[in-house]
């Protein structure tokens, strides 16, 4: 190596550790590590970080949670008017002349300690269902996809606001120095294929400085857009010529003054750490042969709901904020019989996994996890009994586990023919007020100052934290 | 005394109530416990008088308007605080002068949980210093002022110090003012270099090439920052940088938006916008055509695509929606568009109940909605197709608005289908009244361009000098409301707002009045003694990140890749594989990203394909919107990703390595300014058509007004128009007779040979500027053209309408764009003015200062290898030339040893390890220069790349 080069970049080193230089290393240490609101927590956190399986299309909350009698018993008569009610349908059932009943395709069994009801369709989580919390009277005012995806992510139906991720990530900023604070992967199951289209402004950051969107990696090519070295460069190539390009941005820094300088510095280390930081987070040839056993062979495959969850964990134990699983394929309009079984044997299997692992490792503690779609389904056939289940916003099953979160519990009723919330609504705010409430903030001094307003993940109506779930 | 109850919670209680189950707080507090806890604001508050804008209402918004406030249906105890008849004479909660008799002083200031206000469960408790601020407010009298941003706008008279050298303007004289009041000096002036490199960024996007830096830094004449100020404004680079900031505010996107996000057609408004700011449209034509040039008289094709402005929001494909729904959501985003836009205001909140804040009720939302909702497009589209009304351009069909008459209602809650009384389409009643124009978008566009509006102006000015210093002189650019800020410097904003309004809206003169004030040139070295890291003070010049688009066009532009074909459909350059596909829509929903070839690859970002859910990730990472919906305010963050992009990402790495070839090769003048200040932009001087002579002209008055006067070829030469005296400009005599003989005052052209002509350039007619004869200047002017010198058959190919001269010293002339008129002149050997009126209208005399004629450009866009034989130029020369043309200085002795030792070291890897070279040379469509050593040019191209991924190079300093 040059030795003239090796001066410099020592020169530049030692600048670093004292007066102007120490700035920059200061921020080094984490510029998006550091919350950028230094009011939080309010309280201490029960959870650090969340990851959250978002199930999109609108699971049936019929044939996999909330098992009604009724429903099998009467299977083909119509739903009673009364029941049904006179609020809006989506124009894919409103014309229809009659709405039979359809019980659920599965069988239900009441498992764990706690007695949970749940089909069959989901035999692995059966077995976990005293880790998890299920809220059987989630509602929300959407009855389409994309004001409904919209309005379970970022808490409003109108697209523009920042996501929950987003809101989590502004909030507590990340602990991980290497890797961004909310990252997002995709898949899709094979039940509908292709599922409803998700799109990035579900991770947005909306009005939120836009450092807090969030990070998509992806299952091909390079996991994090551009991050690897061109091909003939090392590490110690790159390492040289980033020591460099600091020492050149550090001339400037001295002559301007521009603090942005310094954190720009700061920021291509961050990259240069990520570059490894990343990859190692998809190598899995330290996973050992249980690991699949327990998530199932899919796991190995990039770009498998299986794979993600396995990725989810390690993130978790890297301690990225909030990691956020979208997988498609719940929209059974048709062929409600074999797509759904589809959907759940892509998916049983790894969610209950994780869960599990979380908790040999420790981490279930401080990790919440939530499971949930942006609406549930009709209790009527649409189109031919059996057929499918049109978008149910009425009421809806999701469920929560881990820190902060009491197992083995079941929140809310709904009617005899899962069609109407019984007792005990949840609405879309108060499931984010519990997210929120769990990662120690709370939702009402939780704003942003946005057109004059302090804007809140949980918006301006009401909410409240659902405490009868709360460990 | 009226008692009165503040709890939000019970609405219905009217006198204090007891409730046991609070515990009072153990807390003994009084009035004089406030002066020791004060804050320093509030002492520095307390030694001046209080100022209710300023001082006492954002408290009372931020902690009572919830319950106290506008909204009628949230209102606590029948008590609203942001009037003063009401708080002061009917409720009387305030006694003007007598803070200890006025409840509202006894209620925040009680420790009894009953009492006290805000309640704690609000959640926003008042600071002591607030409380001394509404104390002080009640002492002083309780005055009330109307909010600021609502009253009109007035010239304010100019502050006293104005005897500084330092001043060159107005501006200049309010921005001084106030640093003397805190004792502070101005920065001095920014080195000509840095000067040169923001005001070019600023106006052009694009940064300065060699030729225009030398051409500046040699240019010794007192005008020298002017001439250039000048030519920018008249370069296309201009119009698209304006427009470039325009689309995320129109919220321009070449995709529906929604569930499938399909591709759509609405470029050719795009161009419209381009086209507007290319011939500096006054603003209030530029709202009016766009908010409704279909109601114009006679609207042309032009003005029917500039609505399409209205239809930029997204539109469903989703199967199962109700029509009315999404028809009722576009007519929301219409509405909130314009609000945010052209009257800073929050009406989004008004969708569903009263303002909280500002005095804008529920049912004023849905007047104004009105407007809107009479279009004639449905709620719900097909792929591939727009939804009605569409006008077919260039086999694409873009969206435009036709009106068609609906009734309007409130809608409660914003539900469509809770549908409230009918409404009228009206104005708030805050702001200036409607009267009696036509209740439909045109009257409410001559409304808002009305100079009694209090607010486009200034919201606009305020855009204005976000984009020139990074921040607004009010910060919320998208809130002028009561929560929005109070300006920084109110008279300087009203100063500039009616400036504007007054100087016929011409963004050209708001935008000379700020880039040649002496507050934007100052030196933009951080002042961190002065404790202001935003720099709202202006005591220095404004430094800060540039936008997405910009850094992209920069590197394209350095290295002579930037291809400057102006407007046409959006180009796909560069992307990952998979970010369309990630979305993994159904196949008949699926679009393809398919990369394009050759010059489309480097287009301007603004020309990028943007795809509202997968938007380029380049774009995304460095805070470009997705475009969903309005954005007046970018963050400009500092990220990692940033990083990996500009170190990874194709674009980047080709940049460098064509940067590399041009300062290996030394070659500069020749390759790359030619690509980047590449002469096919329209209004270019290249393009100015040389050589013209007088074929023939009706008549001349004297010998001072000659025809030949016009084309001296010294259009250029702004001193000459309107300033001076005679022999300057053409006057045609005794119309009146020729007229009646129908000839008209003619003038006719030979071009000296064929031309196809874009443009005209016009000085009309002033003669001078102390004695205005402006009005002589020729007005309906018809256009005849000839293809043979003879001139035997004349051709009509329309009729124009010249513009009155300024009668400014500085005037520019005016260009009108014949693509725009409807004109087209192809093959034209002679072309000749038939005037047909003068702006008097008397018809007796008819006069002309100055013309050029502007040809399409001829330019051949494939890319012509260099042939340039490679010079001996040594390394450290080449760097000098890669840092002048991207950061536009040259390096200090040290940057050039470090970036000199990075040479040898990168030159040291690739020796011993070519395959590396022959990879990095392979990256990106464009060839590499065969004629260099592929070990040097890789070499200096990680050179290149080190100083594109400079911190200074993506700031405009």
């Amino acid at each position: 190596m040059n030795p003239e080069i090796e001066s410099n970049r020592r020169t530049f080193l030692r600048q670093t550790s004292s007066g102007i230089g120490a700035i920059a290393l200061g921020s080094l240490l984490g510029d998006t590590a550091k919350a950028a609101r230094p009011d939080l927590p309010h309280f201490a956190p029960k959870a650090k970080r969340v990851i959250y399986l978002f199930m999109s299309g609108g699971p049936s909350h019929i044939d996999l949670y909330d098992y009604k009698p009724v429903l099998v018993k009467r299977h083909g008569e119509e739903l009673p008017p009364e029941i049904r009610g006179d609020q809006r349908l989506t124009g894919m059932t409103s014309g229809q002349k009659a709405f039979p009943v359809c019980g659920p395709i599965g069988k239900f069994a009441q498992c764990g300690k706690a007695g949970t009801w749940i089909s069959d369709l989901l035999p692995h989580l059966a077995k976990r269902v005293d880790d998890i919390a299920v809220i059987r009277s989630m509602h929300t005012e959407a009855i389409n996809h994309d004001p409904g995806i919209t309005f379970i992510n970022t808490g409003s139906q109108i697209p523009g606001q920042p996501s929950a991720g987003a809101w989590a990530s502004y909030g507590l900023g990340s602990a991980n120095q290497n890797m961004p604070s909310y990252i997002v992967l995709l898949s899709q199951g094979n039940g509908k294929n292709p599922g409803q289209p998700i799109f990035s402004r579900l991770w947005g950051s909306g009005y939120l400085p836009s450092n807090h969107q969030g990070v998509l990696l992806r299952s091909s090519g390079d996991p994090v857009l551009y991050l690897k070295d061109p091909p003939g460069i090392t590490r110690q190539n790159r390492r040289a010529q980033l020591d460099d390009l600091a020492a050149l941005n550090q001339l400037k820094f001295s002559s301007s003054g521009d603090p942005e300088i310094s954190t720009r510095i700061s920021q291509y280390e961050m990259a240069f750490r990520m570059q490894a930081a990343a990859p190692e987070i998809s190598d899995l040839s330290n996973e050992p042969e249980s690991t699949f056993q327990l998530y199932g062979e899919d796991a190995h495959l990039p770009g498998t709901y299986a794979y993600n969850c396995l990725m989810a964990r390690r993130m978790a134990e890297r301690d990225v904020r909030f990691i956020q699983l979208f997988h498609r394929g719940w929209d059974q309009h048709g062929s409600l019989q074999s797509h759904l079984r589809a959907q759940c044997r892509d998916t049983d299997q790894a969610t209950s996994a994780l869960l599990t692992d979380l908790k040999q490792r420790g981490l279930l503690n401080d990790t919440l996890v939530i499971w949930g779609g942006e609406f549930g389904r009709t209790a009527y056939s649409q189109g031919k009994l059996g057929n499918g289940r049109d978008h149910h916003g009425r009421c809806f099953t999701t469920w929560m586990a881990g820190g902060g979160i009491q197992g083995g519990v079941s929140y809310g009723e709904t009617d005899e023919f899962a069609y109407n919330i019984a007792s005990d609504p949840v609405h879309i705010r108060d499931l984010n007020a519990t997210m929120l409430h769990c990662l120690g903030i709370d939702h009402e001094r939780f704003t942003y100052r946005f057109q004059g307003l302090d804007q809140r993940l949980t918006g301006v109506e009401e909410a409240h934290v659902i405490d009868k779930i709360l460990a | 005394m009226i008692f009165f109850h503040f709890n939000a919670i019970h609405p219905n209680a009217i006198s204090p109530r007891v409730n046991c189950r609070r515990q009072p707080i153990a807390i003994l507090f009084a009035i004089t416990v406030f002066t020791a806890f004060a804050c320093h604001e509030a002492i520095t508050h307390a030694q001046e008088k209080i100022d209710f804008g300023r001082d006492v209402q954002p408290i009372l918004a931020d902690h009572c308007y919830v319950c106290h406030g506008p909204d009628v249906t949230t209102r606590e105890a029948e008590l609203r605080l942001d009037q003063h008849s009401a708080a002061v004479t009917q409720m009387q909660v305030i006694v003007p002068g007598e803070p200890d008799q006025s409840p509202l002083i006894a209620r925040i200031i009680s420790v009894d949980p009953d009492e006290q206000m805000p309640p704690a469960d609000f959640k926003k408790p008042l600071t002591d210093a607030q409380k001394q601020i509404l104390q002080q407010w009640i002492e002083e009298g309780a005055h009330f002022q109307r909010h600021w941003a609502f009253e009109p706008i007035d010239q304010p008279s100019l502050p006293a110090t104005n005897s500084s050298p330092w001043t060159r303007g107005e501006l200049d004289q309010f921005v001084l003012d106030q640093l003397n009041s805190r004792g502070i000096t101005p920065a001095a002036e920014a080195d000509r270099a840095t000067l040169l490199r923001r005001v070019t960024q600023d106006l052009s996007g694009l940064p300065p090439t060699i030729t225009e830096l030398d051409a500046f830094l040699n240019d010794q004449s007192p005008n020298a920052y002017q001439t250039v100020v000048n030519r920018l404004l008249q370069s296309s680079n201009y119009a698209e940088r304006m427009t470039s900031i325009w689309l995320d505010n129109a919220r321009y996107a070449d995709s529906n938006g929604y569930q499938f996000d399909n591709t759509r057609t609405m470029w050719p408004w795009r161009d419209w916008v381009i086209k507007a700011y290319a011939t500096n449209m006054p603003f209030d034509q530029f709202v009016t055509e766009q908010l409704a040039g279909d109601l114009l008289p006679d609207a042309t094709r032009e003005q029917k695509i500039a609505t399409g402005f209205n239809r930029n929001h997204g539109f469903t494909i989703e199967g199962g929606v109700s029509n009315e729904e999404y028809r009722t959501m576009y007519a929301n985003d219409k509405t909130t568009t314009a609000a945010t836009l052209f009257l800073g205001l929050t009406f989004e909140c008004c969708r569903c109940h009263d303002h909280k804040y500002d005095p804008i009720s529920i049912k004023e939302y849905y007047s104004l909605y009105a407007f809107f909702n009479s279009s004639a497009e449905g709620g719900i589209g097909q792929k591939g197709k727009p939804i009605a009304p569409a006008i077919e351009v260039n086999g694409g069909h873009v969206m435009v608005m036709q009106q068609k008459l609906r009734k309007s209602f409130v809608l409660t809650g914003g539900q469509f289908d809770q549908i409230g009384a009918e409404v009228q389409p009206d104005t708030p009643e805050a702001l200036p009244a409607f009267g009696d124009r036509p209740r439909n978008r045109l009257g409410l566009a001559n409304w808002l361009t009305s100079p009694e509006n209090p607010l486009l102006a200034r919201v606009t000015v305020n855009r204005v000098w976000q984009q020139l210093f990074g921040i607004g002189l009010v910060k919320t650019v998208d809130n002028f409301g009561i929560q929005g800020e109070s300006p920084r410097h109110r008279a300087l904003l009203d100063w500039l707002a009616s400036d504007f309004r007054d100087h016929g809206w011409d963004m050209h003169h708001l935008i000379r009045t700020i880039v040649l004030s002496a507050t934007y040139r100052q030196s933009s070295k951080h002042r961190p003694e002065l404790e202001d890291a935003e720099n709202r003070l202006l005591a220095r010049g404004p430094s800060f990140r540039l936008p997405a688009e910009m850094i992209r066009d920069q590197a394209l532009a350095v290295s002579g890749l930037l291809a400057s074909q102006v407007g046409g459909p959006s180009v796909k350059p560069y992307q990952p594989a998979g970010i369309w596909e990630d979305l993994n829509a159904p196949a008949s929903h699926a679009e393809i990203y398919k990369q394009d070839i050759g010059q489309s690859l480097y287009r301007k970002s603004m020309y990028s394909f943007w795809r509202r859910a997968a938007l380029h990730p380049g774009m995304a990472v460095f805070d470009a919107p997705s475009r969903d919906v309005c954005s007046v305010l970018r963050s400009t963050t500092n990220t990692p990703l940033q990083a990996l992009t500009l170190l990874h990402a194709p674009t980047y790495v080709e940049a460098s390595r064509k940067l590399a070839e041009l300062v290996l090769r030394g070659d500069l003048p020749e390759a790359g300014t030619n690509q980047v200040s590449n002469p096919i932009q329209l209004y270019d001087t290249s393009n100015i058509i040389q050589g013209i002579q007088i074929k023939d002209v009706s008549s001349e008055y004297s010998q001072s007004f000659l025809a030949s006067n016009v084309l001296d070829g010294k259009g250029l030469q702004r001193e000459k128009h309107g300033a001076i005296s005679d022999n300057i400009a053409w006057l045609n005599a005794g119309i009146q007779d020729s007229h009646s003989q129908g000839l008209g005052a003619q003038i006719t052209f030979d071009l000296g040979k064929n031309y196809n002509v874009s443009g005209f350039r016009v000085w009309n007619y002033n003669e001078s500027r102390l004695n205005d004869l402006s009005r002589r200047g020729a007005k309906k002017v018809e256009v005849l053209i000839s293809q043979t010198p003879d001139g035997k058959s004349f051709e009509s190919v329309g009729t124009l309408t010249f513009k009155k001269a300024s009668g400014k010293k500085d005037d520019p002339g005016k260009t009108y764009d014949l693509l725009k008129a409807g004109i087209s002149i192809e093959n034209a050997r002679l072309i000749r003015f038939n005037i047909k009126t003068n702006h008097e209208g008397d018809e007796e005399l008819i006069g002309l200062s100055e013309i050029q004629f502007i040809q399409v450009p001829q330019v051949d866009l494939q890319k012509t290898k260099s042939s340039t034989v490679p010079q001996s130029i040594s390394i450290s020369e080449s760097i000098v030339m890669a840092m002048r043309l991207t950061v536009s200085r040259i390096p200090t002795a040290r940057e050039l040893k470090l970036l000199n030792n990075l040479y040898r070291e990168r030159l040291t890897h690739y020796q011993a390890k070519p395959d590396g070279a022959s990879t990095l040379l392979s990256v990106g469509e464009s060839q590499a220069d065969p004629q260099l050593d592929p070990l040097k040019l890789s070499a200096m191209a990680d050179v290149c790349l080190a100083i594109l991924n400079l911190s200074e190079t993506i700031t405009r300093k």
